[in-house]
């Protein structure tokens, strides 16, 4: 379970204090699929780097099943990346100069995974999404919508239990939409979270989706 | 301690340095040039300092040279009876010395021609001088020499050959090369050619109660200062030399030219340190934005500068290793294109080789210089980076 508790986040914008998050209460239980929506800016980015560690609050609480992790320390919250999300960034996020298979299977180096099954899960991952004669490109030469692929392909290599997703659908075409809610739907079933975020509605998405959050000016609506 | 996982920390840190081989040699390449001048510095330095510490246990304790109008000069014999008369002093042996202007090669050259009475040759047993091949002189030698090493490399000359001399101001004399000194002590070996005092005499045209300066041995060395004291007082137009005191003057010599040196490898080290810390984060946008996806994908801070130290490691150790490796084999060239300004007498010594002495505390100094730094300056940007949210640092 995720527990967003009257948690409010600000940005620091040169000298302008942006309030990205408004006093948002929110549960989501295990297993579920949310969708976040809303207009750009509405703060659903946010939200998803709340509640993926990649950002801490300004005031309110956040608790992963019993604990409350909003101050937990700077390796803990590495810790809980590692081993309890992954995250698909809407700009991917790929480091250029790692090859694809690299790039997925980096969440697994401080994990003590040796070269050989970090490999091996990547390749996995990389048949799965019809990207395994891309393993050795390097990531800059890769399409939009392939370094999409990659980008998810990276979420799921340490089999979390929550899936965090920015706009996920947004860079792929039609063909591979399918690919990508398939993979989406077999990890739902078999009891993965799934919070995602998108700015226009995504019918491919109906059939999986538990509840539809909205977003506007940083409030749940 | 999770050892799989800093095995695979570190490799990625040398595959990183694979991935971005142009960062890499931009900080590889000008660490290996700051590295091989500090190191030729360091082991040449070492070299001359070494030298006048073995030059002195050779040294006479006092040196006594005439000064007229400021200016080296003849110093009169009687004066030895006068030294020999001051506490403590056990032998006063004079000593006629000088320099001899040639032409070898289309070079300027000088060597030092020096007259030894060979009475006293022994001189308490603290002739610097071994011979390699053939003989030394015995007293009662005329026109006669003993060669230092590099004098007899650069006239060719081998025992039984007969040299003959003419310097540019008209001296001449012939002497049979009967010896050739060792080189233990390199300022010796390449400068010297040793002769009887009288032969000196006749040479540089020298009364029979002249000579360049009195060697003053005293009964222990701790006289020295005193010995050399006494002889200050008792004779204005002299110049008074202890051992230590020329020791003193070569070692600083050479200070202060490594100083000049320090200076410049210390402005380049600032330089490569600086170029590490813009390629380590903080400044550059790309390499914090890559901490953050590290972090956003489940490393930990103390990983990514474990990661960073360890490139740093590496390019260093490498830097370091070649750097110093090219800094040895160029001090055992002679330092060529910029012996003259290290040793400053190259026009004396046409093939002085540059002395190189290494150790382990010179390697050791040499190699923190080379790698502390740099996994320093690696590590503080990538902690920099490190402690601020993931988010804030992919946003840049």
């Amino acid at each position: 379970m995720i527990k967003v508790e009257n948690v409010t986040k600000n940005y620091i914008s040169g000298k302008v204090k942006v309030r990205a998050l408004d006093n948002v209460s929110l549960e989501i239980e295990e297993g579920e699929c949310v969708i976040l929506s809303g207009p750009s800016g509405s703060g659903k980015s946010t939200f998803l780097n709340i509640i993926g560690f990649l950002t801490r609050i300004t005031k309110g609480r956040l608790w992963l099943g019993d604990e409350e992790v909003s101050h937990f320390p700077d390796h803990f919250l590495s810790a809980l990346r590692r081993e309890k999300t992954g995250f698909i960034f809407q700009q991917f996020n790929l480091l250029s100069g790692y090859t694809t298979w690299e790039n997925i299977s980096l969440p697994l180096v401080p994990m003590g995974v040796s070269e050989k099954v970090r490999r091996a899960r990547a390749m996995k991952l990389l048949e799965e999404l019809n990207l395994e004669t891309r393993a050795d490109f390097m990531a800059n030469e890769l399409s939009g919508g392939e370094q999409q692929r990659v980008a998810i392909a990276r979420a799921l290599i340490n089999d979390p239990g929550i899936i965090l997703a920015d706009e996920p659908l947004s860079n792929i075409d039609a063909a591979h939409v399918k690919i990508v809610v398939d993979i989406l739907g077999e990890l739902k079933k078999r009891g993965k979270t799934i919070i995602a975020s998108f700015h226009h509605s995504q019918n491919e998405m109906d059939k999986l989706v538990d509840s539809t959050v909205y977003f506007e000016s940083g409030k749940i609506c | 301690m999770n050892l799989p996982k800093h095995i695979n920390i570190c490799l990625t840190a040398a595959q990183n340095l694979r991935r971005y081989k142009a960062k890499s040699l931009a900080i590889i390449v000008p660490l290996i040039l700051v590295m091989a001048t500090i190191s030729f510095m360091m082991f040449s330095r070492g070299g001359f300092v070494k030298d006048a510490e073995v030059a002195r246990a050779f040294l006479p304790d006092v040196t006594v040279q005439g000064i007229y109008a400021g200016r080296v000069g003849k110093i009169s014999l009687h004066m030895k009876t006068e030294i020999g008369d001051i506490p403590h002093v056990k032998q006063v042996i004079p000593r006629v010395w000088g320099y001899l202007p040639l032409r070898i090669e289309e070079t300027d050259a000088a060597f030092t021609l020096m007259g030894l009475d060979l009475n006293h040759a022994l001189y308490g047993k603290k002739l610097p001088w071994t011979v390699d091949t053939g003989s030394f002189l015995v007293p009662g030698d005329r026109n006669k020499a003993v060669l230092g090493a590099g004098v007899a490399v650069s006239f060719e000359a081998d025992v039984g050959d007969r040299l003959q001399i003419e310097d540019t101001l008209g001296n001449k004399g012939e002497f049979e090369v009967v010896g050739i000194l060792n080189d233990i002590v390199q300022v010796y070996s390449t400068d010297l050619i040793i002769v009887s005092i009288e032969d000196a005499r006749l040479f540089f045209g020298y009364g029979e109660d002249e000579a360049s300066d009195l060697l003053v041995y005293t009964d222990a060395p701790e006289n020295a200062d005193m010995v050399a004291w006494e002889i200050t007082l008792m004779a204005d137009n002299t110049r008074v030399l202890t051992s230590k005191a020329l020791t003193d003057l070569v070692k600083e010599a050479f200070g202060r030219r490594g100083g000049t040196f320090q200076a410049m490898w210390l402005m380049l080290l600032v330089a490569v340190l600086l170029l590490v810390w813009a390629q380590s984060a903080h400044i550059s946008v790309d390499v914090s934005k890559e901490i953050g996806i590290l972090k956003a994908v489940g490393w930990g801070t103390g990983e990514i500068i474990e990661m960073r130290m360890m490139e740093s490691l590496i390019m260093g150790l490498t830097g370091a290793s070649t750097g110093v490796l090219f800094g040895f084999v160029y001090a055992l060239m002679g330092t060529p294109g910029i012996s003259g300004y290290c040793i400053g007498c190259a026009s004396i010594y046409p093939k002085f080789p540059v002395p190189v002495h290494c150790d382990y505390q010179s390697l050791l100094l040499l190699f923190v210089i080379g790698v502390m730094p740099l996994m320093v300056v690696s590590a503080v940007p990538a902690w920099l980076a490190g402690i601020i949210d993931p988010d804030d640092t992919i946003r840049g």
